[in-house]
């Protein structure tokens, strides 16, 4: 197992001028919380780690990471994105990796529904964990969550009028016959 | 540490082989995530004829997360702290996986050439710059001439 300063590459900071040094103790606390994105990240150990540093500030710095949790979209949309065929694509590039999608012997590439007219495509291997973590389109900053929010409203809607619709009728029956 | 992922070492030739004009940036030898990076500044700000060092450290799930950019060079303007650390949407909330290392300079070298004291990071700094900017900006030229000097 390497340790957490191999993994996190830290030598590279401690070579800073020590000044910095609060700086980076946040920032590593911050680090931890940005990085354990695969196993869920345990929001009480982060706010007690920061707790125990100073007070105003670790408050402040607590609310701020609790409001800034992205929230991203599940395995299940990704399933059900869009597929697109490398042979219709012309030269172009994965906007993430950059590697040219032709280059790909197995290329699986996905089209996101935000609404550009080209399509806004990537490889999925690239675009699943930005995704996951993150709910809008890199290049156009589209919010699929909210696209979704929207489609589930309007079917909410589509449905409840239909109930009503329903109910109605039932009413007139009772009009009729009572 | 797994291996440099492309993506990395093609930014870099890049960066080296057609680099950002007024803007150079170095991978260190032993740590390739890590650039050395100076920024000449803007024309016609105050920080004109200044060259600023930064460090510029790629974390490991990048791009999946943003570069870390540092001033290294003691400058004053509204956004840019003590430490050097920089207030800058696309560094922070606003950051894409489809921007790269060159973008975010460009963006802050824009930052320098439009200060906006009413997003600040330092704010003492944005207070004086909204209190009085003319002075202010005398302030960031002589701060300029006295760190941002070219070595020689
Ligand atoms: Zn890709
Ligand atoms: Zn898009």
């Amino acid at each position: 197992m390497s340790t957490y300063e191999d993994e996190h590459n830290i030598t590279h900071r401690q070579t800073t001028p020590d000044n910095s040094r609060t700086h980076q103790t946040l920032s590593s606390v911050i680090n931890s919380f940005i990085t354990t994105t695969t196993n869920a990240p345990d929001m009480n150990e982060i706010a007690q780690a920061l707790q125990s540093m100073e007070g105003s500030i670790a408050s402040q710095l607590v609310e701020t990471l609790h409001n800034e949790k992205k929230q991203g979209l599940d395995d299940s949309y990704l399933d059900n994105l869009e597929r697109v065929n490398v042979k219709d694509l012309g030269d172009d590039d994965c906007p993430i990796c950059t590697n040219k999608f032709q280059d790909d012997k197995h290329p699986l590439i996905v089209k996101l529904p935000c609404g550009s007219k080209k399509g806004h495509i990537f490889d999925l291997d690239c675009i699943g964990p930005w995704l996951k973590m993150n709910s809008t389109c890199p290049l156009c900053r589209f919010d699929l969550l909210d696209l979704q929010k929207q489609r589930k409203e309007k079917l909410d809607k589509e449905l409840k009028q239909l109930r009503d619709e329903d109910s109605e009728e039932e009413e007139e029956d009772w009009d009729v016959y009572g | 540490m797994a291996a440099l992922p492309k993506r990395i070492i093609k930014e870099t030739e890049r960066l080296i082989s057609d680099p950002v004009p007024g803007i150079t940036a170095y991978p260190d030898e032993a740590n390739l995530r890590a650039f050395t990076v100076t920024m000449n500044g803007p024309d016609s700000s105050p920080y004109e004829k200044g060259i600023f060092d930064l460090e510029l450290y790629l974390p490991d799930d990048y791009p999946m997360c943003p570069p870390k950019v540092r001033f290294l060079t003691k400058i004053y303007h509204p956004n840019i702290d003590k430490l050097g650390r920089i207030c800058l949407d696309v560094l922070k909330d606003n950051w894409s996986p489809a921007l790269q290392i060159r973008t975010i300079l460009l963006s802050i070298q824009a930052l320098l050439a439009s200060p906006n004291p009413d997003d600040p990071l330092a704010n003492d700094v944005a207070d004086d710059w909204k209190k009085d900017e003319p002075k202010a900006i005398e302030v960031a030229k002589e701060w300029t001439a006295k760190y941002a000097k070219a070595k020689e």
